[in-house]
Parts: C-alpha cells; structure tokens; sequence
C-alpha cells in the first residue's frame, strides 16, 4: 500500500506507526494508543460559568471509533489524563456506552488529572484502569522520564503523554503556525516517545528542536518527519 | 440659586444655604492669588441651571476647580450639620492621579471646614476601608471606572447611588478611545436611571473630536420627552489656555548621511546631557519602555554623579518604586526622570523646569501634553525639546510645530459595540440584586458605544450570559446567569466573587512579575515577552541587566547579570505606535515646501542636505504625489513605496500588496515598514508600471484580500485573550484558590478554537478579528489612504543607489516573512534548520 499520510518508526526495537490524528499504532502488539484525551474539560468550565460550547469530548470519541474502525487492534491505550476533572453523572454514562461500542478493549492508564477516579465508577465494566502497562520492552505510562530536550539518558523505552508538544513554524508577526508533534528522544539506555494530546481542546507546550531530538508533526491528514 | 455674581449671598436665605458661598469660594481664590477664570463662573452657572458638560482646554489647568466648586455651590448645607452620602463621584483613569485628586479636592473642603466627606476608592483601598465604604459612601468618592462599576455590583451601595448628584470624569480624553471607556459610558447610564437628574461632567484636553467626546459621555435620553429637556442638552465649555507651547529642536551638530532608523536616538546623549545640566528638573520621555531603559541606562554610564538624582519610570515598575519617583520628583530632589507614558497625565510636578523628548513625537496631542509637564501652573510657558533619533525627525518635529499652531490636534475614536464589555456589564448588573432585561436594553441603547445595539445582538448577549449559548443549543452544566421571576440575578457566590475579581483587570496586558529568586519584586513585564526569552538570557529591567533564571507560577525570576553577556531590551507594546495622520500629513506638506525649494526653520535647514539628496537621486514624496522606488542588490529587487500613513497601515498594505502580486505569481517576498512608507525585497522581477501599481493599489475588495493576506483568523486568535478575559471566559486565579482554578485554566487561543469550531455563532471571534483589523492595521485609516491615493500622481524611479527615504527600511529589514508558499513547503525549510540544529546525528 502507498500511503504517506503516516510515518513509521522504529522504537526501542519495535516499528511503530504514528498516525494521522495524533495515534499511535502498534501493528505488532496490536495496539493503539493516544493520550490525553481531557474528556469533559467542557463541562468543567461550564460548571465554572465559563461559556464553553459542547461538543468537543463528543468529537474526541467519535474520532478515537473511527480509528478504531480502520485499524483492527486488541487494546486501545489512552496514556492518562482521559478525564479533566470530576465528571458528571451524565458523562460517566456516556463514556461507559460509547465504550461498549468499542470493537477493542478500552485501557486507561491514570493520569494526574484523573485523580477523581481512584475507585472505577460501576459502569464502565468494559474498561480497564491500571497505572502502566508493560509490554515487551515498552512502557506506557502518563507521564514522561523526563521533559528536558536535551535529556540523553533513558533507562528503557517509553510512550507517554503529559505534556502536549507542539511546535512552532514560521517565525514572523503575521505568519506563525502551531502545530501538534510527536516528540521523540533517543539516548543512552533507552528512548522516549511523547505523544501529542488528542482532545481537541487542550493547550500545548512548545518544543525546541535538539540534539537526539525527533519532531514529527501531528496534521489531521498527514503525519510529516521534521 | 444664583451664580455668577455679587448678589449671590442675598437670596440664599429663602431656600436654605448652600454648602459654600460664592463670596466663601471668592476669598478661597483671593487667599491663593488666584483669580477665578470667566469659564469657571461659567461651568458653575451652568451647573446651577442643571446641565450636564463638557470642559476642554489644550492644556493649562483650573478645570478641576471649576467642576468642584460646581457641585459644593449647588448643593444644600445638611441642616443636621452632618456630612451628606454620595452627592459626587469623580472619576480618575489612573490610581497614581486618584491620590493626587484627592488631596486636592480634599483642600478647599478642609479649608472652609465644609460638612462634607472625601474618600478615597481605587485597587488599592484596603478591605476593611471598603466595606465600610460599602455601608455609608462619603460625600464625594474619588474612584476609577472599575471601581465604579464594582459599587455598581453591590445591592446596598447601589441604592446609596439614587442621591447622587453629580458625576465628574477626569481625564476623559484617556477613557474615550479604550473599552474602559465604553465600561465608563454603561455605569454612567446605570447611575442616570438609578439617580435621575444627575448630571455628568467631563474633563478633558482638546482632541480632534471634541463634540464626539461629549456626545460618548452624555449618552442620550431615550426616554425623556419632555419638551423641557431640550434646555438641558449638555454644553461645551472651553477652558483657559494661556499656555504658550514651545516646540523646539536638540539640532546634532552634524546630520548623519544617512538616517537611520534602528537606533535609540542616543547619538544626542552629549547635547540632551549639556540641557539637563542646565536645568534643575528635567523629565525625558521616550516612544518606548525599551528606549527609556536605554537611555536611563546611557545616562547614568555617562554621569555616574547623577546616580542619586536620576530615576525611571514606567507602567512595568513596582508600584512603590513608582511612588516613590513621584513624590520625588514632586518634592524637587531629582534631577532628571526618564519616562514612558506613564507620566504623560495630570499629576502635578511643579519642580519639572525642562522636558525633553527622544525620538518622534508621533502625535501632535501627545507632544503638546508632554509639554504641558513643565510650567504646570496657570499662566506658565510650557516648552518642549526634542531630540530627533534620526535625521527624518527633524522634518515630524517642525511638523508638530507647524500643525500645533494651526490647531490640528488628532481624534480619539471611541470603540463601539465592543460586546464582551457588555456581556461583563451585565454579569455586573445582575449582580446587583436582579435587573429587568428589557431596561437593560434601553439602558445600554442610551449610551453612545451601543446606540447601534441590534435585537440580534443583544439576543445574543443574554443568551451568552443565561444559557452560555444560542438557546438552541444544548450547555449542560451551564451556571452564570440566571433568569428568575423576569430579572437577570446571580445566585452562585463563586461566579459573584469570579466576576467581581474579573472587573478589576480589563486593562491589565498578561503580564508577568519579575523577581528575584529570593522574592524581591522588581515589577511587571509582558508576557509575550519574557515567552520569547531562554533561561541564561540577559535584559534591562529598571535600569539594571538581569539574567533570566525560571519561570514559574506566572513569575520570571531573575538575577542581576554579571559579566558581559550582551542584554536584550524588552520590546513593549508601546513601541509599534504609529505617525498619526495629522502629523503626517504635516510632514507631508514641508516635504512639499522643500520639493519647491522651501526650507523654513531650524529643522528643515538642518536636514535640507539630505532632503535634496533625496530629491536630486530620487523625488521627495509630497501631498499629492506617491513615490515609488526600485533598486537592486544581492538580496534581491526592492520596492519602496512611501504614502506616509503611519507605520500600522504600511505594515497592512505591504502584507496587501504581498498577497496581491502573489494571486499573479509564485512569489515570495520579504517586507519591512515603518511610519514614511514600506519595502518589498523578493528574488523575482514583478512589473514595475504605474499601471501595476494602480491595479495593486485598488481600494477595491480591500476587505477580502486584507483578510486573506494576514492570516486574520490567526491574528485573531492572538487578540483574543483580551476579549477572553472580559467577557469572562478566562479566570483569573487569586490567592488561595489555585488548586480549583488550575483546572479551568484554557489559553484564550484554545477557548478561540473551540468557539469557532463549536459555536459558528458566537460574535466574540468575530469581534477580535475586527479588533485585530483596525487595532494592527488601522484599517479605516489604511482604507482611507488607498482612496486618496487613487487621485494622486504616482511617481516610479529606478535610484543607482538606496535613497535617505529607503535607507532606514532596508537596515530594518529583519520584519514580518509573508510567503505564498504551502505551509508543506515551509515545513521543509524548518526542517533544514533543524538539521543544521540537531548536527545531523540521524
């Protein structure tokens, strides 16, 4: 197949394929992931009286299905901070019937922000909660080993999220660009893979190219290496 | 009650005294060697007769006596002897002059030992003083718009206000073009409801727009058709100005060849140091914060004696520091001030003999006010000296002068139908016990900033505020608002005290503390600044070089830099402001003057070399005429074009251009602009006709290619975070609740994107993209420059080499890259410096 929309590549030993949307696939394994998906962020600032319109976590669960749809894996791994705050009835409710659509297993790895889910809520029988998940020899986890660009000591490999990178293009006054990356540092010992955050309404934090440093920008229809 | 005259005392027995006789005031004066000026008697006349004003003078003072004295000799003396609640409110723009009106307002009061309290209301007022405040206002409040409208939030505060009589607004000219000013004109119209009769005078220097100043004020009384209210139309009184302002020139004994554009002006350092040395007092004002770190910094290397006798002083200092240059400066201990804006109103430095200003004046308002620093006293000559920062400066500072003397003085346009002030106006309404929406309405429609309000749009507003939304939406979860019994209330006390933090900080930029790593506070610096500084990066902050350490929790820490790392100066705000069209326009006239070989005054001979250097290689520009230059070099062809409309709009018609030609080419091109005109360096040949230009020139479809050719989308997206902030959908965090904010915390670039995803109707974005239009671009002003241009006569010339006029924008160049190219093949040149960055290790 002739498809340039994504990048493969390699990963602490494993081929990993970082897809358009700001997803991972794991062919071998038979996993995706993405991470920070700060489902009902919306809804926390509305609770503050701050006019936020829906519509935003409902976008995020349709795309994560589709990619679902196109992609036959097992598991799908959200790396941590699936919620953005303490969810509401309703959005328990909902995440837990749009996670009995899924055709893969739902795994969350908690993140910082999911500190209102020590106890998995009784309706989501179809996910699976759990702090990391090894696999291989890969660790996939929330958070980063370390969010220096020029760190260049790892010991193993992981895929994390956290810190939503992005970089900036362009540099003058009326003609910048932020765009959403895969951050990815080799060094001794091991590696790290940084995915961009996948909800749509999330900030970011902005990379500065290094050495041992590889950005890869995260567009909705192509991935491109930089 | 009679006015104006000896008889004043005979009939004040038939209807109960007034607080304080004409004769009482009369002696007042005497006492001072004052006399009391005939638009005095005339304001209090006025007053009597119930009408509302406006009182303007270029300069000069005795403004605030005359709209004082007003209120104290209209209104009756308490017969219990007691002190009255709120009768006046008088509104400063700046906390620093709130103190100052104080004192002076308190004096007259205390002197004839008046039954009438002043106080005192800004940030500043310490909790316990407000609350009490909150309780029992004193006779007269001296206070700033937000504070007014935080008492306008308070149920009981609210209800003392239906006795009030009088409204002063200091200063108005500073409010007028500012959305505090818009803030200002909604409470004006709510004290006019809750207190009928009141009446409203201004303040204000003389701007271009007099008339339109007084009809912002005054607002219009929809409901009052009474036929009697026609007498009681506010009036224009115009205040004494015997002021003579001088505008005279710092000429360099030798004009550099060429002028150039970069630099701070300090090539005038020996001869600005010989006129300070001259004078007791002299206050120095620079464009930009940026300059008058420098020059304060070049001062003190060049006379370090003066070290104990020289301050800075600007809007990014520690207020305490701030203060404490004032009193000061007041107190005559200070040689010399190196200052920003900050020091451009009214606070009263008597000792300040000399003023001088670095680099162009811009505007002729802003140079006549900064003149009227020195001699603050009634009959006293103001003068101001300037010192060009490049050679041009000297043909904008006979301008000034020329202009000054005609009495062409710039407009301040006020904003209009700026809805996030109303969406926060009316969170503050509803806070105030509950509020009929439909009075609101009229309410709003009464003042001059929402006269054009549509049903749509105020729909809207409500919507926003009630649901979060268009009703047909779903916003679940969604509490602000609501809507109870047919009045708009707030029943949360967090959003009441979310929204009362939040009235407090519509003008505050983001900005960041600086301090150093153990804790002392230097003071207050953009944002956007410091987010474009690494750690280890060294810049001039109150006059000392600091190294950049962290960032954290919203504060820089810093140390003082050692060694000679070579520091960057914060680049402000205020140092993209632009020529203002009259100055323009006047400068436009003396290059005409010397096109015909005319050079009058000590400038225009001084710089005469230079302008016939310009004319004999090249033409000189003139009203009328549009010179446009082409010349090669390595870099590639440059165009200069010179239309003289401030460097805002060339920036705008540069990107324009860019676009244009780039509809007919593949073509990338370099621009820089600055306030005479802007250049164009691109690789590739375009067409150089009369005729190309015309076509390029067009006002035609402005409005389409503008927005197509910066981006707007994304500008707006920046200009957001302002619009965000007032009309509520950012939180400010505050002491103590961090931990529950956190979480609420969005970039207002993010709220931008989900808005325009997932509210095609919400009208802010489009609001900030109109801002960003006429803030950035001055677009009715750019727009105005293409159509008068299509009358002109162009002129091309092909000059061997860079002209005087095209100089200073080709050593700029290092602006804004505008490309054509797919954001794909952009990608690919990052991507070679990535590869030059990362050593090509893969």
């Amino acid at each position: 197949m002739t498809d340039d929309t994504f990048v493969n590549i390699d990963f602490g030993g494993e081929s990993l394929r970082l897809l358009p949307d700001k997803a991972v696939l794991w062919p071998a394994a038979q996993i995706l992931m993405v991470a920070d998906t700060h489902f009902g962020k919306g809804e926390v600032f509305r609770r503050h009286g701050i006019a936020v319109p829906a519509g935003s976590t409902a976008s995020s669960m349709e795309r994560i299905s589709r990619l679902l749809e196109k992609y036959l894996v097992e598991k799908v791994v959200v790396l941590g901070d699936f919620l953005h705050g303490k969810p509401s009835t309703e959005l328990i409710d909902k995440i837990a019937e749009w996670s009995k659509t899924l055709p893969a297993q739902l795994v969350v790895l908690r993140g910082n922000h999911d500190r209102h889910l020590v106890d998995k809520p009784s309706q989501w029988q179809h996910i699976t909660m759990q702090a990391e998940l090894q696999q291989q020899l890969l660790t996939l986890r929330h958070e980063p080993a370390t969010e220096d660009p020029s760190a260049n000591k790892f010991s193993g490999n992981i895929i994390c999220g956290h810190i939503h990178p992005v970089a900036r293009l362009g540099n003058g006054r009326h003609d910048r660009l932020r765009m959403p990356v895969f951050w990815q540092q080799r060094g001794t010992g091991g590696e790290q893979l940084v995915l961009p955050s996948f909800g749509n309404f999330t900030g970011g934090y902005r990379i500065e190219p290094a050495r041992g440093t590889r950005l890869y920008l995260a567009g909705d229809e192509q991935v491109i290496a930089i | 009650m009679a006015t104006g005259s000896q008889t004043s005392k005979a009939n004040t027995e038939s209807d109960g005294d007034s607080l304080v006789q004409l004769d009482q005031v009369e002696a007042w004066f005497a006492d001072r060697d004052w006399k009391i000026a005939d638009f005095q008697r005339e304001v209090w006349r006025e007053y009597a007769a119930g009408h509302s004003g406006l009182i303007h003078s270029p300069t000069g003072s005795g403004k605030t006596l005359a709209a004082w004295f007003a209120p104290l000799l209209s209104l009756p003396r308490p017969a219990s002897g007691k002190p009255p609640t709120i009768k006046v409110l008088w509104i400063t723009p700046l906390r620093a002059l709130a103190v100052d009106t104080f004192e002076n307002l308190n004096k007259p009061v205390a002197d004839l030992e008046l039954p009438f309290t002043v106080g005192l209301r800004t940030g500043d007022t310490t909790a316990s003083e407000r609350t009490k405040q909150r309780r029992r206002l004193p006779s007269a409040l001296v206070t700033t718009p937000e504070s007014t409208s935080l008492l306008l939030s308070y149920v009981e505060t609210a209800r003392q206000f239906s006795g009030l009589e009088c409204v002063v607004v200091d200063e108005w000219h500073e409010l007028l073009g500012s959305k505090r000013g818009v803030l200002l004109q909604l409470a004006l119209a709510r004290l006019r409801t809750l207190a009928p009769g009141l009446k409203v005078w201004g303040l204000s220097a003389t701007i271009g727009n007099t008339q339109e100043a007084a009809d912002a004020l005054h607002g219009s009384v929809p409901h009052d058709p009474s036929p009697k209210s026609n007498t009681l139309l506010p009036c224009l009184v115009r205040g004494e100005s015997e002021k003579i302002n001088e505008i005279r020139p710092i000429i360099p004994t030798e004009i550099s060849r060429f002028p150039w554009s970069g630099h701070m002006g300090l090539k005038l350092l020996p001869e600005v140091i010989e006129r300070i040395d001259q004078a007791n007092t002299t206050l120095l004002f620079a464009n930009t914060r940026s300059q008058a770190e420098r020059w304060y910094e070049a001062l003190l290397a060049a006379r370090i004696d003066w070290i104990d006798k020289i301050a800075i002083h600007h809007g990014s200092l520690n207020k305490k520091l701030r203060l404490k240059v004032e009193s000061m400066l007041r107190a005559g201990s200070l040689k010399i001030v190196v200052a920003t804006s900050t020091l451009d109103l009214g606070v009263d430095f008597s000792p300040v003999e000399q003023v001088i200003q670095v680099g162009s004046p811009k505007g002729i308002a802003r140079l006549l006010q900064r003149a009227g620093r020195s001699g603050h006293r009634p009959g006293a000559t103001s003068a101001v000296l300037c010192a060009p920062a490049h050679a041009l400066e000297l043909v904008e500072i006979a301008a000034a002068r020329q202009a000054a003397s005609e009495g062409k003085i710039e407009a301040r346009r006020p904003p209009r139908l700026s809805l996030d002030v109303l969406v926060q106006h009316v969170v503050t309404m509803a806070l105030a016990g509950g509020v009929d929406p439909d009075a609101l309405y009229t309410e709003a429609r009464s003042t001059y900033a929402f006269n054009a309000l549509t049903d749509d749009a105020w729909q809207w507003v409500l919507d926003f505020v009630i649901r979060g939304g268009p009703a047909l939406q779903v916003y679940p979860q969604y509490q602000r608002v609501m809507l109870e019994d047919g009045l708009l209330k707030v029943t949360s006390r967090r959003i009441a005290t979310q929204h009362r933090m939040a009235i407090g900080t519509i003008t505050a930029d983001a900005s960041m503390k600086v301090q150093f790593q153990r804790g002392g506070y230097l003071g207050m610096v953009e944002e956007s600044f410091i987010s474009r500084l690494k750690p280890g990066d060294v810049f001039l902050f109150t006059g000392r070089p600091l190294e950049l350490l962290r960032v954290r929790d919203m504060a820089a820490q810093v140390k003082l830099a050692t060694g000679s790392k070579k520091s960057i100066v914060p680049r402000w705000a205020g140092g993209r402001m632009a020529l203002s069209g009259e100055l323009s326009d006047s400068v436009l006239q003396l290059l005409g003057e010397a096109d015909n070989g005319q050079f009058n005054g000590l400038e225009m001979q001084a710089v005469q070399p230079l302008l016939q250097l310009q004319q004999r290689v090249s033409a000189l520009p003139r009203m009328g005429r549009l010179l446009i230059e082409r010349s090669r070099s390595r870099d590639g062809i440059s165009v200069f074009i010179y239309p003289f409309a401030g460097r805002l709009v060339h920036e705008g018609l540069a990107a324009l251009l860019a676009y244009r030609i780039s509809q007919q080419q593949k073509i990338t091109f370099t621009f820089s602009a600055n306030d005479y005109g802007f250049e164009l360096l691109s690789r590739d040949e375009i067409p150089f006709t009369e005729e190309h230009f015309r076509s390029l020139l067009t006002p035609d479809n402005l409005l389409t290619d503008i927005r197509a050719s910066i981006n707007a989308s994304e500008m707006a997206r920046r200009q957001f975070r302002d619009i965000a902030r007032i009309a509520g959908l950012v939180m400010q965090g505050y002491p103590g609740s961090q931990k529950t904010t956190r979480q609420v915390q969005a970039s207002s670039g993010l709220l931008y994107d989900v808005l325009v995803d997932y509210d095609p109707d919400n009208r802010l974005p489009q609001q900030a993209e109109d801002e960003v239009l006429s803030a950035q671009f001055e677009l009715t002003r750019l727009q105005q420059t293409l159509q008068r241009m299509t009358d002109w006569e162009y002129l091309l010339t092909e000059p061997a080499r860079l002209t005087p006029l095209a100089f200073p924008l080709w050593a700029e160049l290092q602006g804004s890259r505008l490309s054509s190219e797919s954001w794909q093949e952009r990608v690919r040149k990052m991507q070679q410096r990535l590869e030059e960055v990362s050593g090509g290790d893969w």
